[in-house]
């Protein structure tokens, strides 16, 4: 229909679930057990458009590490075990989980909630809070471990011989959806983005290098480079 | 009506649509909302007047479960707020006042976001929304970025979204707020087919022409209370039907008058140039509000 011509139609039909019906439709999909799907759904086609976007900024900082050391050591074709690129690996994934996860959703749902008032559509959809936090935490917990992934690929190309464990694919999984909870946590109390960017500097920003522990110090040197969970036994650093 | 306290979602009396029983909203000490009481009936279009910080956005939050009040009752559709958002969310749309769309997504993509929000089976949702977007002419920018689209495309895709899951009552905050007169007259024809269609609209606007063309009753909110309550032609008529007004040191001077002939010995009375018309509701609103701008007086 052209503009200009569109009220002339018009009857909506009023069939089932029509104003007078009742409203609401009875549906017995198994959707209705699901009620924090459409938001993953929703953040994913977001995402899905401007994917390059967000890939950018999430792979950005552990690929410049990446690319200042490997060029500095001069040494492309370095391996997991002994080395020291070896040993930056996890801890460039890790970063790049925590900065997917955390930084971009506490912006944007800040913004959504504060100034674009998306948040309203959601809190007026027929679904408990509870379903409305695990939506966007499901959300951002998975994207931040899709680029965690796709920082270790890169990285693979450049250090030779990791064998990430199920477990620490896991543990990264947990890592994701733990700052994601944090970024809604933050939003949610936020009133406005120097509220954000207080709590990023003084709580999270001082985490993520504390989570760099979670990886062993020694991991390094074990045989082919297999990570473990667990406390770090030492300050090592970067 | 069960009171806010009860547990259980039952629905009674299903002709008041929306119900406010001494409803007071504070913030901090700042009180929004002093204790408003109304009903809307089924079927009606119920506009609330005001002026800008008047409590109209704040009443319209908690009657859909965005803003908690701090003491009151407010049922709709039968259900108690309070204790039944989930029902409530299920019976109504809203049109916000600002627009709220994704603005990364394409409009349909945005009708679907909302489908499946409200759990809409495929088949339903996918003929709803090309049909809704039909209805409000979008069929053809659909597949378009929200971004992209002018203020009254995106005020018209709100107005479809929140059709999408066939709501008995409707919600509209300012709905032709910033819109050019074309855009807004075609706004209130749409308002106006979805009464037809037996849907109740609770909206808010200052535009009094607004409420004068499209509200079966009104109700004139100021600093958060309800000062007037009545059909256009009611409140017209407590203050008079026909007014004299003219042009003084003071600024314009308004008097009202039952009959025609009353108003015109009045203006006959005087030495200068008077204008003799029939009441509108804009002279109700200012009478009852007062004419002071609310941005400079809260200086």
């Amino acid at each position: 229909m052209k503009q200009g011509n569109w009220l002339q139609s018009k009857k909506l039909s009023t069939g089932e679930g029509a104003p007078l019906a009742g409203g609401s439709f009875r549906v017995r999909s198994p959707l209705a057990r699901l009620d924090w799907l459409p938001i993953v759904l929703a953040m994913g086609m977001v995402w899905r458009r401007r994917w390059w976007r967000f890939l950018i900024g999430g792979l950005n900082r552990p690929l410049i590490f990446l690319v200042i050391f490997a060029w500095n050591l001069g040494d492309k074709t370095t391996t997991a075990t002994g080395s020291y690129l070896g040993f930056l690996v996890p801890g460039l994934v890790v970063m790049a989980a925590v900065s997917s996860s955390y930084a971009d959703l506490v912006n944007w749902f800040t913004l959504r909630r504060t100034f674009y008032r998306v948040l309203d559509e959601y809190l007026l959809a027929p679904i408990s809070n509870s379903s409305l936090l695990i939506g966007h935490v499901l959300g951002a917990g998975i994207k931040g471990f899709l680029t965690s992934l796709v920082v270790f690929l890169t990285a693979s190309l450049l250090v030779k011989g990791f064998q990430f464990s199920i477990l620490c694919f896991i543990q990264l999984l947990i890592i994701c959806l733990t700052f994601a909870c944090l970024a809604v946590a933050v939003a949610m109390v936020a009133g406005g983005d120097k509220d954000t960017l207080m709590f990023t500097n003084l709580i999270v920003f001082p985490m993520t290098f504390f989570l760099r522990h979670l990886f062993s110090g020694g991991a390094t040197a074990r045989p082919a480079g297999v990570l473990e969970l667990g406390p770090a036994p030492d300050g090592g650093n970067i | 009506m069960k009171g806010a306290g009860s547990d259980t979602c039952v629905q009674e009396q299903p002709a008041v649509m929306i119900e406010l029983k001494d409803v007071v909203k504070n913030y901090g000490r700042i009180t929004a909302v002093a204790g408003v009481s109304f009903q809307v009936l089924q079927g009606e279009i119920f506009g609330l007047l005001g002026p800008n910080g008047a409590g109209k956005t704040t009443t319209i939050r908690m009657l859909t479960t965005l803003t908690r009040p701090t003491a009151g009752e407010l049922y709709v559709a039968g259900y108690p707020v309070a204790t039944c958002p989930v029902e409530v969310k299920k019976r109504i749309g809203v049109v916000p006042q600002q627009n709220n769309l994704e603005r990364e997504l394409t409009g349909r993509e945005n009708l679907l976001l909302h489908a499946l929000l409200h759990r809409m089976p495929r088949v339903e949702r996918e003929r709803r929304i090309e049909e809704l977007l039909d209805y409000v002419g979008l069929s053809s920018r659909a597949d378009e970025r929200v971004q992209h689209y002018s203020g009254g495309m995106a005020r018209r895709l709100l107005i479809a979204r929140a059709l999408l899951h066939c709501p008995p009552i409707l919600f509209l905050d300012e709905p032709t707020i910033g819109l050019d007169p074309q855009t807004r007259r075609k706004i209130w024809d749409l308002i106006q087919l979805m009464n037809r269609d037996g849907m109740t609209v609770l909206l808010t606007t200052h535009y009094i022409e607004e409420a004068d063309s499209l509200c079966h009753r009104v109700g004139i909110i100021d600093h958060g209370r309800l000062i007037a309550l009545g059909t256009p032609a009611e409140l017209k008529e407590r203050l008079g039907n026909y007014c004299v007004e003219f042009l003084n040191e003071q600024g314009t001077e308004r008097h009202f008058f039952a009959t025609r002939s009353e108003a015109k010995a009045y203006a006959q009375s005087k030495d200068f140039d008077t204008v003799v018309r029939r009441t509108n509701l804009e002279d109700v609103f200012v009478e009852l509000t007062g004419r002071e701008a609310r941005e400079l007086a809260s200086v």
